[in-house]
């Protein structure tokens, strides 16, 4: 996690499992309180799957960063992963989602 | 190969044993990411309901013809509606819900078979030539 501009910038590696993502979420609500942050950017391109349940978590973590008053974009789904969710069907991707961390500085700034 | 679905973590090493065994069946980047999305949302049904119970991956040969077959097996409360189950928009608790008829749509052959107070077993196919 590091800040850039009044945006924290997080980088999820390797496979998460739900703990550590809902650990994670805890962490980056205070640092966005603490330090009055204007946007949090989630790079999730280490995440070697994010099945329905997880992206619903992501997606709550959003609406609490929101509730802070910050904005939250995600970069680096795979495109194998887009697949899998469409298919799957039937999900609410409430979230935003920037092409790359230079975006996504861009946007939240 | 079997793995007891026993604590959350046990969840992701589905996910990682699905893909490795769909990418030495043959099967490319997209469909490893189908079949592990089906598996985990499986493996998770049991852990959010039956709170503990087994999957098994089976490598499919049947005359010539090659796929992955996942089994979900459970002693858990089972479903009283499975007609119900299959139906887009139905959950019994708030987590998500909707995981079978998504699971059925990223599979070739879903079957399922559900015994209030029993359990439940559920049996998912993918065919490598499909």
């Amino acid at each position: 996690m590091n800040i850039s501009n009044n945006i924290l910038v997080v980088s999820i590696q390797n496979e998460m499992y739900d703990e550590i993502v809902i650990q994670l979420q805890e962490q980056i609500l205070e640092k966005v309180h603490e330090k009055r942050l204007k946007g949090v950017l989630i790079d999730v391109s280490g995440m070697e799957i994010i099945d329905p349940y997880t992206l619903k978590l992501l997606e709550n973590t959003t609406k609490m960063i929101r509730l802070l008053g910050a904005k939250t974009a995600f970069t680096g789904i795979k495109p194998e992963i887009v697949a899998s969710l469409i298919v799957f069907g039937n999900i609410s991707a409430n979230i935003k989602v920037v092409l790359n961390v230079d975006e996504g500085l861009q946007i939240l700034t | 190969m079997h793995i007891k679905i026993i604590e959350e973590t046990d969840i992701a090493k589905v996910v990682q044993d699905v893909m490795i065994a769909a990418s030495e069946i043959g099967f490319n980047k997209t469909k490893q990411f189908i079949i592990a999305t089906a598996a985990s949302e499986l493996a998770r049904n049991i852990f959010v309901y039956a709170r503990k119970g087994d999957i098994y991956i089976k490598d499919l040969n049947v005359n010539g013809r090659k796929g992955l077959e996942i089994i979900a097996e459970d002693q858990g409360p089972g479903i009283a509606n499975v007609k119900l189950a299959l139906e887009d928009n139905y959950s019994t608790t708030e987590s998500l819900g909707i995981g079978l008829p998504g699971t059925k749509r990223l599979m070739d052959e879903f079957k399922i078979e559900s015994e209030v107070g029993k359990g439940t077993r559920i049996n998912i196919k993918k065919w490598l030539d499909l």
